[in-house]
């Protein structure tokens, strides 16, 4: 074969085009030649930085869209090949990593990965001067700057296990290894949370520096806040050597103390109650029991830690006789020890006959309906607050189990116990529901509450679907997002609407998540209810019957998509919903699944 | 199994995945040609990947692992798409696959640096078609269509396209090192 016999193929098989002859006059031209094979290998490397590069291009534009279409002067362009290259969005952390990544001359070692980004404003990365917005899985470098926005937050994994919660508007810098044993980050301003695995005296240690001060860390977990004329750290568990820079002062600050610069001689004070629970004197109950299970032992101490698979926690409450005619119940939970993220399910339990002391496998309650569900970030000291109304209704005993599903593997998440300064509440409403100013304080910064947001009506549910897949080529997969491609991807959703009355409106919310696109989407009413997302095939799998709503044009970055499905659900009972989207739109759209953070809500005004 | 080892499988295979972005991407690329669904399938083999971590053996290298997760997605990839007992054809794509990452990491970083300055340089017409065939994923007729080119046409200008940039990193390489 001569080289420009060798050229053309090697040209035909990059543009797809290759038939089964030709590729394996190409293969074996490779098997034979060296030079040949340095030429396919070299040739192929470019033809995947092209891509690597064309989607960092556009996903830098801020996905470019508009003006890349513009400046080809075609509208059409624009809806017709608009978003198809945000079909890799879900790489976005990984792809900017590849625009920052430096050559031999620069390269620096990792040094952690973020792991999830929250509230407005984005969190950003400095490196080699430039400033990228970073999201999940951006690998942090040796010398990167981390910046949050003042209202965003960010979640990130130090190679040797920390876990660093970055608070908004705040500064961070990893300075890395500074000696065979000691690794370094200097947190220029603002607020963040560390969790230190607890490490031997002639392990690695952990320093965390300020402008006024160094932290030593043996294993804890505090946090840091710096400004331009002090810093406080506070200690909730371990220790740590606390050391004012300009005074040469150095205190032991242990669990519950805190200490602060500028403030007179440096000294560790012991915390007051971090609680605000006196607030609520008189509407407020605390479990009678609580306790947590791992690996088949329940434990009785003073976090209640929850994680997929493997950890769960039980809540009993008392309601006395005096709490008539409840409203409205809200179940409080404080994060202290782990923070993480995931989704939280909270169910019934099947009875109330345990104690903490005695609480088994064998006698352990079952969980009965899922009574709410908490989706996202739990950062430190944030207040979950779910609706248990459905559960809660009347004087007497109540089982809660808090479950979590099992999406990432480091996600485990503790809150106080009823032994600790932050156990769990339950807010019992009466009569009328209170608009309370603070109602909204606790709740997720920048995040959406599951169950209950500050507007939601009293006489509105929001309800999760009890199943959901999209099917793909044939087939139903069941996975983080929903993916909709003309004929190719459809969504199933199914909901249970339960009976609370006489139902005035519905709408279906979806989450973009990954992939963006335009298009068109049409939902229609499935044939059946008859599946669950576990047993979906395209035999058993409901049809549509007729449209029920609409949605036209381009679906963002986690942009919400709204259709009243009043037609469709107007009473209890179990409905199908299927999403399709009209191949004129020549792409595809995710949205995030129940397995997913931004899982798909039926809000139900009754 | 301990809490703090799955939580540092996951870590690892995060920034192996990070630093292989590249390696395995193109792996996948050329066993099934197109960009949007290797992307798909990428991201399918990285949930498989998070999913096994702690089947990883760290002693050992993480790319192979990692390819030998990425040919089960593909090879289930075919299946669905009613592509199997596995072709001839794709025996020979698995075949280029490997040939085709069979590379020096180093060189994939320093080339990835330096086409970044390359494609700053691109004339309009080039860049136009750059951005619509490598970003967009527009192939043959539709990429000629959008150029106002014959297809013949497009693939001379893509063909040159790519020397140009090979011919502009190798320079830059030469100047860095």
């Amino acid at each position: 074969m001569t080289e420009k016999e060798f050229e053309s193929l090697l040209t035909t098989y990059l543009d797809g085009q290759i038939s089964d002859n030709e590729l394996a006059d190409l293969d074996r031209a490779i098997l034979d030649h060296p030079k040949f094979r340095e030429r396919f290998q070299t040739e192929f490397r470019l033809h995947t930085l092209m891509r690597e590069g064309a989607i960092t291009r556009l996903e830098l534009n801020g996905l470019g869209i508009g003006k890349i279409f513009r400046s080809y002067g075609g509208r059409n362009i624009g809806s017709r090949f608009a978003l198809i290259v945000a079909a890799c969005i879900v790489l976005v952390g990984l792809v900017l990593w590849v625009w920052l990544s430096p050559g031999r001359v620069n390269h620096r070692p990792v040094v952690g990965v973020c792991l999830q980004v929250s509230g407005s404003g984005g969190v950003m990365i400095e490196r080699n001067n430039k400033r990228i917005v970073i999201g999940q899985n951006s690998p942090i470098l040796e010398g990167d700057r981390i910046l949050s926005g003042p209202r965003a937050k960010g979640l990130m994994q130090l190679t040797d296990g920390v876990i660093l919660s970055l608070e908004g508007g705040s500064s961070v810098y990893f300075i890395g290894r500074t000696s065979a044993k000691e690794t370094e980050i200097l947190l220029e301003q603002g607020e963040a949370l560390f969790e230190v695995d607890r490490r031997e005296p002639n392990e690695n240690r952990f320093v965390v520096r300020t402008p006024q001060t160094s932290v030593t860390v043996f294993g804890t977990l505090f946090a840091l806040e710096t400004q331009p004329t002090r810093t406080r750290i506070t200690v909730y568990e371990g220790l740590v050597h606390f050391r004012q820079e300009n005074t040469g002062e150095v205190v032991h600050v242990a669990s519950e103390q805190y200490a602060e610069t500028g403030q007179g001689p440096l000294q560790a004070i012991q915390l007051e109650a971090l609680e605000s629970a006196k607030q609520y004197m008189g509407m407020t109950l605390y479990p009678t029991d609580d306790a947590y299970l791992e690996d088949g032992q329940f434990l009785n101490k003073q976090h209640l830690y929850v994680e997929g698979g493997r950890r769960e926690f039980y809540l009993k409450f008392r309601i006395p006789e005096v709490k008539k005619n409840i409203q409205k119940a809200i179940l409080q939970l404080t994060q202290w020890i782990d923070v993480g993220f995931g989704t939280l399910r909270f169910y019934e339990g099947s009875h109330t006959d345990w104690t903490e002391q005695n609480l088994s496998v064998e006698r352990a309650p079952e969980t009965q309906q899922e009574i709410a569900r908490y989706n996202g970030i739990v950062g430190p000291h944030q207040v979950i607050k779910v609706d248990v109304s459905d559960l809660i209704k009347q004087a007497g005993q109540y089982t809660i189990i808090v479950k979590q599903d099992p999406v990432g593997d480091f996600n485990d998440i503790s809150f106080g116990s009823k032994e600790s300064p932050l156990g769990p509440r339950l807010i019992i409403y009466q009569q009328q529901i209170e608009q309370q100013a603070d109602f909204g304080k606790g709740l997720q910064r920048g995040q959406e509450l599951a169950t209950l947001g500050p507007a939601q009506s009293p006489n509105q549910m929001t309800l999760y679907p009890t199943d959901d897949a999209h099917l793909e080529a044939g087939e139903f997969a069941n996975l983080l997002y929903l993916r909709v491609e003309g004929q190719r991807r459809v969504i199933h959703l199914r909901f249970d609407v339960p009976d609370k009355g006489i139902i005035r409106e519905a709408r279906l919310q979806l989450t973009q998540l990954n992939d963006v696109g335009s298009g068109t989407l049409k939902f229609y009413e499935g044939s059946h209810s008859d599946w669950s997302e576990h047993d979906l095939s395209v035999g058993r799998a409901p049809t549509p019957l007729w449209e029920i709503g609409r949605h036209t044009g381009v679906v963002g970055l986690n942009q919400v998509v709204e259709v009243d499905v009043s037609d469709l659900i107007h009473r209890p009972g179990l409905y199908t919903i299927i999403v399709t989207l009209d191949e004129s739109g020549d792409n595809d759209i995710a949205f995030g699944s129940k397995e997913s953070p931004l899982c798909p809500k039926l809000i139900v005004d009754y | 199994m301990t809490e703090d080892s799955t939580k540092d499988s996951n870590f690892k295979s995060f920034v192996n995945i990070s630093e292989n972005r590249s390696k395995l991407l193109a792996f996948i690329l050329a066993n099934v040609q197109d960009f949007d669904v290797s992307e798909d399938l990428f991201q399918e083999t990285i949930l498989e990947i998070l999913k096994n971590g702690d089947k990883y053996d760290s002693s050992r290298p993480f790319l192979p692992w990692a390819y030998g997760i990425s040919r089960n997605v593909v090879r289930r990839f075919w299946e669905r798409e009613g592509r199997k007992p596995l072709t001839m054809r794709q025996e020979v794509l698995e075949r280029l696959a490997q040939a085709a990452v069979d590379t020096d990491c180093e060189l994939w970083r320093e080339e990835r640096t330096a086409l970044q300055n390359c494609l700053e340089k691109l004339p309009a017409r080039l860049n136009k078609l750059f951005v619509l065939r490598y970003g967009y994923n527009l192939k043959e007729q539709k990429l000629a269509d959008r150029v106002d080119f014959k297809v013949g046409s497009v693939r001379t200008t893509l063909a040159h396209l790519r020397k140009r940039l090979r011919e502009c990193i190798t320079t830059q390489i030469s100047q860095v090192y």
